[in-house]
């Protein structure tokens, strides 16, 4: 829930933040948000001033304009426009005339007293081009003279056309201050003597008052500064004053005011709205973008901390989605390809919108916040993709370039399970880089001769490398899953066997207690005593058998640690015999020993070396016929020693050799002596894990045990007797 | 009386134990797992512990570690599992004994007196001032008396015995052959087959030891000779 609530508020803050910037950017004309910010108000603004200097222009333009077209405060028409030769012809041309004539071609001035050329035409340019004329003098430009007899020549057209730009211009600068009301007040004076002449756009209120308006400019003639309020004057006034002085040198007087309360509809007055429109969105645009900048941000962060971590939060497990499953590097690459899709994408997607809701304002704001979006609607899942499994500390196996490090390190390993490892390294990397080698050879053959054939070859030879390399790895994954699994096993057993054992040695050991405990009762009953003895003896048998069995087990399988060691033969079967001395009286069973006169050295393990002897010894107390004799020889044979021990066995021995040392397997088929059957098997068993030999051989009665061992080689015995 | 802390997770086990002890007259008290011991090592005189190993909580390896951190009373360990290793790993941990299951009753009461024995009275000799008393952890030969005792008990051996056992005492750790302690007692070489010497060494065995075939002095190396384990002083 917390995350769907993240995940929520991330996406808006992310949409709130396209939108401030969209509010920030858009409408900008030349200033930055910034700066309309820190210029708190409009009459203060640079777009204020250099809006009153351009109405300072406007206002000479007039001044000139007015002399060129008025007559008596209106529009004269038969003023004589421009004056020149046609044909030969002196011609001077009316302003009705040349009104006339450039409407014939089509120009009128439109509703914003701009020129215009689309009207309907009589005369074309081509016929017009015919009427060529030279001009010696145009009214609007009274300092003209023609300095060659090539100078001022031109088409009618083009010399009405030039005169409309002029009107256009007279118009326009009429309607900025005559027609409609204004918040600039202007008062421009020239006299001299008692000439004088007045322009201004307000004749009730006199040049102080127009200073006295909240923005002002003023200067006269006594005066070289010019006065105002604004932050940079106008520079050309005094210049314009005087180029318009239609005394030359008369006396002038100059006031322009504006009243910043903006009371009239004009120019200005849009300009301050729009400016005070423009100034709040971007204070309202910078606050936004913070807030949602900063929640983005801090979202963001909450989702990454809370990413793969379940709702209760006593679960400490990281859960991954599914997503989180593919290979970390394959995720980047999709990432980088959807970065790429998303480029072309926008252009597309944005396309079909205009053709849905018309064209768009501001399409490179639209073009880069979408394909922004696109990017970063997939961008947020695959990040918390990655935290996640870097939470699950997967991050780095989960990668292609793991599996691949894997893959070849599974060869690697396989291969040297049977091959030394610079062969193995050598064996995988050589035909592997030759390979790509040779691919690469080719693939540049194919590029510079355009050769199809290098190409397939490179294809064949590229896939066949993938297919050797995929056997081998699934030779090589199955070895060691072999392996692994040997060793496994091997361990189950050695596991199963310590914990049989335990578990049958508990209870045992409770039973033989107690048997103990109730003989020590002392019962008079002679039955209970016979019951008594039962249990004791075959308690005690159990206890016997469970020793061998794990014994056996552990023997058979392995799990036995054996250390060799250098030790005397004959030594070691003195020092049995020397411990079966008093069984082999009471079994009335003779002895004949018989030795090298000199110490046969073997390599075995004393203690299990031991075991084996004292089994034999053990069968022949309980197999051989009573008064009979033991025969007991250390003979050697060239690089082996062998101990023989021989004896008649009491009962018909019809059973093999083999089976003899099979487990469970007993001299007496009834099976009512006491042992486990397993003596010979562990004796078996121990010997070969010595290295040694343990055979049997059955003669009639004569039963006849070898026990065969290495000897220590001369080599060694050396050593040991210099040193 | 002495109090013995028997520890065992099997309830049946630690009752017969109970009985054999308290037949000898011993104070038992009882516990199941380790926590339990040491709870009760904690709250009362205890002169000696038999613990198992392998028990649910706080095995006996563990226990007994804890237990050596502040005292230094006789542990035997009782265990299932009788791998060399196990014993290795037990007697080093502190253990002053190591007995598999299922093991002889008698031989466990024998084997806590003998422990006893050794650390309240022999612990408590100090260093024998006569040169001809010689001692190998509970086993001590008095050679002016020809006295033998072990854990304090007297040992009565014959003069070709003592005359072994001597040889190997003074030699603490030395591994003698059959061949060389032939020569240094009968004082002429060995003739060939013989296994006199190793028949001695077995009665003595089963003299001194409370179970000849786990011997705790005299030890067979199988193929090489006998040796006495050369032990380190008591009371370390």
């Amino acid at each position: 829930m917390k995350k769907i609530i993240a995940g929520t508020i991330h996406a808006l803050a992310v949409l709130m933040l396209l939108f401030s910037i969209f509010m920030l950017t858009l409408g900008t004309s030349d200033k930055t948000a910034l700066d309309s910010i820190r210029q708190p108000e409009y009459i203060t603004s640079s777009a204020f001033e250099s809006r009153v200097s351009e109405s300072v222009n406007d206002i000479f333009d007039y001044i000139n304009l007015k002399d060129l077209f008025e007559k008596k405060g209106t529009l004269d028409l038969n003023q004589v426009i421009a004056q020149g030769e046609r044909n030969g012809q002196p011609a001077s041309y009316s302003l009705d005339y040349l009104i006339k004539y450039a409407r014939s071609m089509g120009y009128y001035l439109n509703d914003k007293n701009e020129l215009a050329d689309d009207g309907p035409a009589t005369l074309s340019h081509e016929e017009d081009l015919k009427n060529k004329i030279r001009v010696t003098y145009r009214a609007y430009m009274p300092d003209y003279q023609p300095s060659s007899p090539a100078d001022g020549i031109m088409s009618m057209g083009q010399l009405a056309r030039e005169t409309l730009t002029y009107l256009a211009k007279y118009y326009a600068v009429r309607s900025e201050f005559f027609d409609h009301a204004t918040n600039l007040k202007f008062f421009a004076y020239y006299a001299q003597g008692d000439k004088s002449v007045t322009y201004t756009n307000d004749a009730v209120m006199t040049p102080a008052q127009i200073a006295d308006l909240g923005k002002y400019i003023c200067t006269n003639s006594t005066n070289l500064e010019v006065r105002t309020n604004l932050k940079t004057a106008p520079s050309n006034v005094i210049p314009l004053l005087q180029a318009r002085n239609p005394y030359d040198n008369g006396d002038y007087e100059f006031a322009v005011g504006i009243d910043t309360n903006f009371p009239a509809e004009d120019a200005f007055q849009e300009a301050a709205h729009a400016y005070d429109a423009r100034r709040r969105s971007a204070i309202i645009g910078i606050i936004l973008l913070s807030i949602s900048a900063i929640t983005a941000a801090v979202t963001l962060a909450t989702l990454v901390l809370l990413a793969g971590h379940p709702e209760h939060a006593e679960d400490n497990r990281i859960y991954l989605f599914p997503l989180d499953k593919l290979p970390g590097d394959l995720v980047l690459l999709m990432f980088a390809g959807w970065f790429r899709a998303a480029d072309h994408l926008t252009p597309a997607l944005l396309d079909s919108i205009e053709l849905i809701l018309g064209s768009l304002p501001a399409w490179d704001f639209w073009e880069t916040s979408v394909s922004f979006l696109l990017k970063y609607i997939i961008f947020v899942p695959l990040c918390l993709s990655i935290v996640r499994t870097y939470k699950a500390d997967v991050l780095w196996h989960n990668t292609l370039i793991y599996r691949i490090l894997q893959l070849v390190r599974y060869y690697i390993h396989a291969a040297a399970l049977t091959a030394p490892k610079f062969w193995s390294y050598f064996l995988f990397l050589l035909p592997n880089a030759a390979s790509f080698a040779m691919i690469v050879v080719l693939l540049i053959r194919f590029f510079q001769h355009q050769s199809l054939f290098a190409f397939l070859v490179a294809v064949a030879l590229f896939f066949i490398m993938l297919a050797i390399d995929f056997y081998t790895w699934r030779i090589a994954t199955g070895l060691t899953k072999a392996v692994n699994e040997q060793v496994k096993s091997e361990r189950l057993k050695a596991d199963l066997i310590t914990n049989v054992s335990h578990d049958l040695k508990t209870p045992l050991t409770s039973i033989i207690n107690y048997v103990d405990l109730l003989k020590r009762e002392h019962i008079d009953n002679p039955r209970v005593q016979e019951y008594l003895a039962v249990l004791d003896q075959k308690s005690n048998r159990l206890k016997t058998l469970t020793e061998d069995l794990v014994e056996a087990s552990k023997a058979s399988s392995g799990n036995v640690n054996i250390t060799l060691t250098e030790i005397n033969y004959s030594e070691i079967v003195m020092q049995a015999l020397g411990e079966f001395e008093d069984k082999f009286h009471t079994c009335k069973l003779e002895i004949v020993e018989h030795y090298p006169d000199h110490p046969v050295m073997i390599l075995a393990d004393g203690r299990h070396l031991w075991r084996v002897i004292e089994n034999l010894l053990n069968n022949c107390c309980k197999y051989a016929l009573r008064e009979s004799r033991v025969y007991v020889d250390i003979s050697e044979e060239d690089s082996r020693a062998v101990l023989t021990i021989k004896n008649i066995s009491s009962s018909p021995l019809n059973i093999s050799p083999e089976e003899l040392t099979e487990r469970f397997v007993r001299g007496d088929v009834s099976r009512t002596t006491e042992g486990s059957g397993l003596g010979l098997a562990i004796a078996k068993s121990l010997t070969a894990l010595m290295h040694g030999q343990f055979v049997i051989s059955i003669d009639g009665d004569l039963y006849k045990a070898e026990v065969i061992l290495p000897k220590v080689t001369n080599k060694a015995k050396l050593t040991e007797s210099t040193s | 009386m002495q109090t013995i802390l028997v520890c065992d997770d099997d309830k049946q086990i630690v009752e017969a134990i109970s009985i054999y002890l308290t037949g000898e007259g011993f104070n038992v008290l009882k516990a199941y797992d380790g926590y339990d011991a040491l709870d009760i090592m904690g709250n009362n005189k205890v002169d000696l512990m038999i613990i198992d190993v392998m028990m649910p909580g706080l095995d006996g390896i563990r226990t007994t570690l804890k237990i050596r951190e502040t005292s230094s009373i006789p542990i035997i360990i009782l265990s299932a599992k009788g791998e060399d290793n196990d014993k290795i790993l037990g007697l080093n941990i502190g253990a002053d004994d190591y007995i598999t299951k299922p093991f002889n009753p008698l031989e466990l009461v024998a084997r806590v007196k003998s422990q006893l024995r050794r650390y309240t009275q022999l612990g408590n000799i100090g260093d024998p001032q006569n040169d001809n008393i010689y001692t190998c952890g509970g086993l001590v030969m008095n050679d002016d008396t020809k006295e033998v005792t072990v854990d304090g008990e007297p040992v009565r051996l014959t003069p070709i015995e003592y005359n072994i056992l001597l040889l190997l005492v003074k030699n603490a750790g030395k591994v003698f052959s059959i061949d060389e302690i032939y020569t240094s007692i009968w004082n002429e070489q060995a003739i060939g087959a013989d296994n006199t010497v190793a028949v001695h060494i077995r009665h003595i065995r089963e003299k001194i030891e409370i179970n000849p075939k786990e011997p705790r002095y005299l030890k067979v190396v199988w193929g090489v000779g006998y040796k006495i384990e050369k032990q380190d002083k008591d009371g370390d």
